[in-house]
């Protein structure tokens, strides 16, 4: 027991490395010639130079949204997955994205937001909205809640949400550019402003997150199993709903939606470390972080030097991962 | 859906297009006896469909017959308006301006009786064929799917892209138009006063320069390359061209921010696609006070000029044309 926990600090550790390594990738390579050098420089020894400046105003905010939306997307993949036990959940998949794009697309069309912190309570309310439908959805009939059902429900409404959403910018043709660059899904020239308003929510998810692990456990075995063992369920979904919303509805209002992290981390990280959720939740926050930045430095070279929107980046590096993972019998849903 | 209603319309058309032959006949036989001083246009419409009143025009889609005298004709773009109203004709139809307005204010005062017939990248079909036109101009680039319905309410005559062949395009809309001479004149008084403004652009140095052109919109910033309508005209006049932006295929690259060095010129006009909320600018604004832009060679020897997108980046044609010569001169010559 106790090497395995060991074992698996070190992977934790392997795995916090390979994702600093791949910050300082992002930070030092992209269409402006620097180097890994130049970064320590630009923070040590800023010269003023053109170079420095890029890293330091251009690379470091798209290098940390990347982190945070990556993190921030996987873990609430995984705790849907976890409450939901519905190895589809995703926050792309059962149309949380949606909502929240919705949410923000009405945000600017009818009310005219156009601050980020703005756009911030209109994607939280509809990742609420779009949680709880699906939810109550999924849980409607005499069968109670079955993952067939959540993610039948779930394809329903992001389907319904994004058909909305393609009505709202109809009717308001002129916001098209704006609101359509947003739904593009990037980490790029958002700027540093944009992290400032939704940190903290994004932080106080992550905290919570990380104090779920022994109650998501319980729950995930099964309701019956939960309660058997004292547990009030109702507070510990509740508590997962509010993670799931801090943390994907911050990640759209500062990125826009971004698919395919929130499915497939959770799944290649049960892979790697079981169903212990105590260390799923850091290693889905750890490994989602990398593979968004993976996918951001790889969308810089893919099509050099035009950008790749990173959404399309992320399925490009995840998918062959993802089925080299499946192929090997490791993902056990 | 889209398909479907486009079916629809098409069906629609053909019965339309049966009921409007019928039409013809019974005009044809009423013509002996009562003249067709009264209902001019509709009835010398369906006189010139036969075969001896009409001319046949080449373009982007193949050829097309022509009334000799087209009087009723919907305009889809821009350019194609522009041509019209400069050789004195006014459509009974044409395509809104792209943002806020529904006219560009520029040509507002000119649009008296013109019916808006919806979006340039999807006209309403059904008003343009409540209008009865004889004659249709559009664009192939931003209109070709609707084009087989269209040129069944009406001859249609499209120009292939909207890039840097707005002189070509020109002369397409008014040979359709039957204002081919008057056309002529039109253009030859524009290059000459382009010529006039070269001249003098030469006379005191500043052709030497290398200018580019610039756009932001929300979301986005880029820069033209020589097969566009502004940098064309600039062409014209003879500026020369940076290195990164003298690329004779090819009409704008989208750039990100850590692109922006590629944007440099000895001078730059840019302009903001903004709807009105602002965030264009903000946008423009973002990029501008970046490190980046501010080392740029224009920005320092203070040669950024922002210009009015209207003329020089919305309907590509004639009339904008004119406004663009005007700001150049403005902004090049009269600086000091």
């Amino acid at each position: 027991m106790a090497r395995q926990t060991l074992a698996k600090l070190a992977g934790l550790v392997v795995a916090l490395t390979i994702t600093c390594f791949l910050f300082m990738i992002s930070l030092g390579y992209g269409y402006t010639p620097t180097t890994i050098g130049m970064v320590f420089e630009a923070y040590q020894a800023n010269d003023g130079s053109a170079e420095h400046s890029v890293i330091t105003t251009m690379r470091m905010p798209r290098a940390l949204l990347a982190v945070l939306v990556g993190a921030a997307l996987a873990v609430s993949g995984l705790i849907m997955q976890a409450l939901t036990r519905n190895p589809m959940a995703s926050p792309g998949i059962l149309g949380v994205n949606a909502g929240a794009s919705l949410a923000v697309v009405i945000a600017v069309t009818m009310f005219s937001v156009s601050s980020l912190s703005g756009y911030m309570w209109f994607a939280f309310a509809g990742a609420f909205i779009a949680a709880i439908t699906v939810y109550a959805l999924g849980a409607s009939g005499p069968e109670g809640l079955t993952p067939l059902k959540m993610t039948l429900a779930g394809a329903a409404l992001a389907a319904l949400f994004s058909s909305f959403t393609s009505f709202f910018l109809i009717l308001n043709e002129q916001t098209l550019d704006q609101v359509l660059f947003w739904l593009s899904g990037s980490v790029e020239g958002r700027g540093m402003e944009v992290i400032g308003p939704v940190l903290p929510f994004l932080l106080l998810g992550f905290v919570l997150s990380l104090f779920m692990g022994v109650k998501i456990n319980a729950l995930s075995v099964g309701e019956d199993v939960a309660k058997g063992l004292g547990q009030r369920t109702w507070v510990v979904k509740g508590a997962g709903l509010f993670i799931v919303v801090l943390l994907s509805g911050g990640a759209v209002a500062m990125a826009g939606p971004i698919g395919f992290i929130g499915l497939i981390i959770p799944h290649i990280t049960r892979g790697l470390v079981g169903v212990d959720h105590r260390w799923l939740i850091p290693y889905c926050a750890v490994l989602g972080a990398a593979l968004l930045l993976a996918s951001d430095i790889a969308a810089r070279f893919i099509l050099y030097p035009t950008e790749v929107p990173v959404g399309v980046a992320t399925a490009v590096v995840g998918a062959p991962f993802f089925i080299y993972l499946a192929r090997k019998g490791v993902m056990k849903g | 859906m889209k398909k479907f209603q486009l079916t629809i319309c098409a069906a629609s058309v053909l019965v339309l297009a049966a009921c409007g032959a019928d039409e013809q006949e019974e005009a044809s036989t009423a013509e002996g006896e009562e003249g067709m001083a009264d209902e001019a246009s509709a009835d010398e419409n369906t006189d010139e469909d036969t075969a001896e009143g009409t001319r046949t025009i080449e373009h982007a889609m193949g050829e097309a017959e022509v009334p000799e005298e087209p009087e009723r004709i919907v305009a889809l773009t821009g350019d194609a308006l522009e041509a019209l109203l400069s050789v004195g004709i006014t459509p009974v139809g044409a395509t809104e301006a792209m943002g806020e307005d529904e006219w560009y204010p520029h040509l507002e005062d000119q649009m008296e009786g013109v019916t808006n017939v919806g979006e340039m990248g999807e006209p309403d079909l059904e008003a343009i064929q409540a209008l009865e036109p004889d004659l249709i101009l559009g664009n192939q680039n931003r209109q070709e799917e609707s084009y087989e319905v269209l040129n069944e309410i009406a001859p249609t005559v499209f120009t292939e892209t909207y890039f840097g062949t707005w002189k070509e395009d020109f002369e397409l809309y008014t040979e359709a138009a039957n204002e081919a001479e008057a056309g002529e004149e039109v253009m030859a008084e524009w290059e000459e006063r382009a010529f006039d403004l070269s001249d003098t652009l030469a006379a005191e140095e500043k052709l030497d320069q290398e200018v580019g052109v610039v756009r932001f919109t929300a979301g986005q910033g880029r820069y033209f390359y020589n097969d566009s309508y502004a940098v064309s005209i600039l062409q014209e006049l003879g500026f020369e061209r940076p290195e990164l932006h003298d690329e004779d295929e090819g009409f704008v690259e989208n750039i990100t921010q850590e692109r922006i060095p590629e944007m440099d010129a000895d001078l730059l006009f840019y302009f903001v696609l903004d709807d009105g909320d602002g965030e264009g600018y903000e946008f423009a604004d973002e990029w501008m006070e970046t490190d980046l832009f501010q080392r740029l060679e224009a920005y320092q020897e203070d040669q950024v000029h922002e210009v009015n997108q209207d003329y020089w980046n919305m309907t590509y044609g004639i009339l904008s044309a004119d406004y663009v010569l005007e700001d150049v001169e403005e902004l090049v010559l009269n600086e000091d």
